[in-house]
């Protein structure tokens, strides 16, 4: 399947419920082509259901997080066709999460492989993903429990960094 | 009455040199359950790199990973070059995949003496590293620095293979073809290693595809995943490659520990044929898009975007996020290392082992902890030591046994 045909078969299955677009650089061998898919949170796991229907074994490269203000923005990365020599698809599927209530799906019944991107992305950006338990993977137990690194508001930890030194943390409480 | 046990090994244990805990319900000698916990030394990297300018994330990068230092800061600049429209000049792209080739064998001999050690055949480990000397002094050669060299640049590389640095390479590639018959007679033929691990630790391809596994752990399953020729970037769209699993040496891929060593050192050979098929094709011309850094800032400055990269590091698919939002920073980066995708296979590898096999079957995704986090705390609590705390109590210790043996 070629970039175009996952993005015809995405455009058929979610019609006007979706934004899809294709990023193309180089040309000849280099030219390479990533599809970036946007859904609503509704549709998000719908469509990654879809990519099993264009691969038997889609493969899951990690999820990625960013706080856009009003909304936090959650990209998980997929590639399709490995394995065949300048075949490979590289697509993203995005959701926007209202940061009233930040909340999506799991996928780690799709692909178990994403519990350790998910619940990164529940320590860093503060969203909660309904079906796995919130565990502290990456930050230290001290960290207060509403502040988030990768938030860019008020639940960031930049004062936290700025006043390392004035920090007890790790004390027994 | 249940006759399991708990059996933690990690964070800091003699069988595994990085900090992941591993949790195993055994019953006997046989491991039934095991689960891990990792983040003991995540250091921020992403949250440092969206408050710094895009060259100076490049030196942050290389040192996301003392081994994979060429891969980093390579998926960062391609992440960004998408992006900035840059287009990188075809002799660095070359250098680049020499620069990546070179990483690859220092990296994968590396990871046979970590192997060789955990079988208990220290020799074994002193002759791996001794070879690995070679490539270290031809890094060394062409870029100054043995491990963290600082070579990469957005739209290129900083140092050039110059023509007297091209015999001197050759003269490598050629010292590693001669060991290589040797490699290959003791990890592959040795029957004490293959009793080891022919059979031990399995990953099944339907295992391997479904949790995603990457690089040399998914290629001796049989999934022949590899970024270099699927999405091939730098010089690789231009070369003679094909995905390396145990098919190429006449074997069924059984995904076991012995094919995951078989996997590497076939890699190494890969890797030298393909630095000879990048020495013959080097193409003249420059090594950087903008060699002016104050033209290139205020040009980086300037744009937005987002894109990702994906490269083929040592032990897999590595990929980097990046979005710009014409400022100074990037506005988010996500790196993701190819260990994180490996720790979820090792579960069904190490389900079913037996105790004594932990430290081969962890080894033998060749991992790297430290890649996949990314705060150094500093605390007063007593129960964390300080350096000059541990320093102390080490002269105290010494002190008394000096005492007591004189005794």
């Amino acid at each position: 399947m070629k970039p175009a045909g996952v993005v015809n078969s995405f455009k058929k299955e979610f019609e006007n419920n979706i934004e899809i677009h294709t990023s193309e650089h180089g040309k000849g061998k280099k030219k390479t082509v990533r599809v970036w898919i946007t859904v609503k949170n509704k549709d998000f796991k719908k469509a990654v259901r879809h990519l099993f229907k264009l691969q038997e074994f889609p493969h899951f490269s990690v999820s990625s997080g960013t706080d856009l203000g009003k909304e936090i923005e959650i990209i998980n990365h997929f590639v399709l066709n490995y394995g065949e020599r300048l075949k490979a698809i590289p697509v993203s599927i995005k959701v926007k999460l209202p940061k009233r209530k930040p909340e999506m799906e799991t996928i780690t019944d799709l692909f178990p492989s994403a519990i350790i991107s998910e619940q990164e992305k529940m320590e860093m950006l503060g969203i909660t993903i309904k079906g796995i338990p919130r565990n502290r993977v990456f930050t230290d137990e001290s960290m207060p429990s509403n502040a988030f690194p990768w938030r860019k508001d008020s639940k960031g930890v930049e004062k936290i960094a700025r006043n390392l030194h004035e920090e007890k943390r790790g004390n027994k409480k | 009455m249940s006759n399991s046990f708990e059996l933690c090994v990690g964070p800091i244990h003699p069988a595994l040199k990085e900090p992941i805990q591993l949790d195993f319900e055994v019953e006997g000698e046989r491991v039934k359950n095991v689960s891990f916990k990792l983040g003991q030394v995540h250091r921020a990297i992403e949250w440092a790199g969206m408050r710094r300018n895009p060259i100076q994330i490049l030196y942050l990068a290389e040192r996301i990973c003392g081994i994979c230092n060429v891969c980093h800061p390579m998926a960062f600049s391609m992440a960004l070059e998408k992006i900035a429209e840059i287009e990188v000049p075809k002799r660095a792209e070359y250098i680049r995949v020499i620069n990546a080739e070179l990483e690859r064998i220092h990296s994968h001999i590396l990871w046979a003496g970590v192997a060789a050690h955990e079988l208990g055949f220290d020799s074994v480990m002193h002759y791996t590293w001794r070879v690995r000397e070679k490539v270290l002094d031809i890094i060394e050669m062409l870029n100054g620095n043995r491990i963290t060299k600082g070579v990469f640049m957005i739209g290129g590389v900083r140092r050039d293979v110059k023509k007297e640095h091209i015999p001197k390479i050759r003269q490598a590639l050629q010292y590693y073809r001669d060991c290589y018959a040797k490699l290959e007679k003791i990890f592959l033929k040795d029957a004490s290693i293959k009793a080891r691990t022919r059979d031990i630790g399995v990953l099944s391809k339907k295992e391997a595809l479904k949790l995603c596994a990457v690089g040399p752990t998914a290629r001796a399953s049989g999934v022949k995943k590899d970024i270099r020729v699927d999405f091939a970037y730098a010089a690789y769209p231009w070369l003679d490659i094909k995905p390396v699993t145990p098919e190429i040496a006449g074997l069924k891929a059984r995904g076991d520990t012995f094919d995951r060593i078989l996997v590497r050192l076939l890699e190494v050979k890969q890797s030298i044929d393909l630095i000879e098929q990048c020495l013959n094709d080097l193409p003249a011309g420059p090594i950087l898009a903008e060699p002016v850094l104050q033209k290139l800032l205020v040009q980086l400055k300037g744009v937005e975007g987002e894109s990702i990269a994906l490269q083929e590091a040592p032990r897999g698919e590595l990929i980097h996020y990046l979005k710009m939002a014409a400022q100074d920073s990037p506005y988010a980066w996500k790196v993701r290392a190819p260990t994180y995708a490996n720790l979820p296979p090792l579960i069904p590898m190490l389900s079913g082992c037996e105790i004594a096999d932990i430290p081969i079957v962890a080894a033998s995704i060749d991992p790297c902890i430290s890649c996949t986090n990314r705060v150094v705390q500093i605390d007063n609590d007593d129960s964390i030591l300080s350096m000059d705390k541990l320093r102390e109590l080490s002269v105290q210790k010494t002190n008394k046994i000096l005492r007591e043996v004189k005794k």
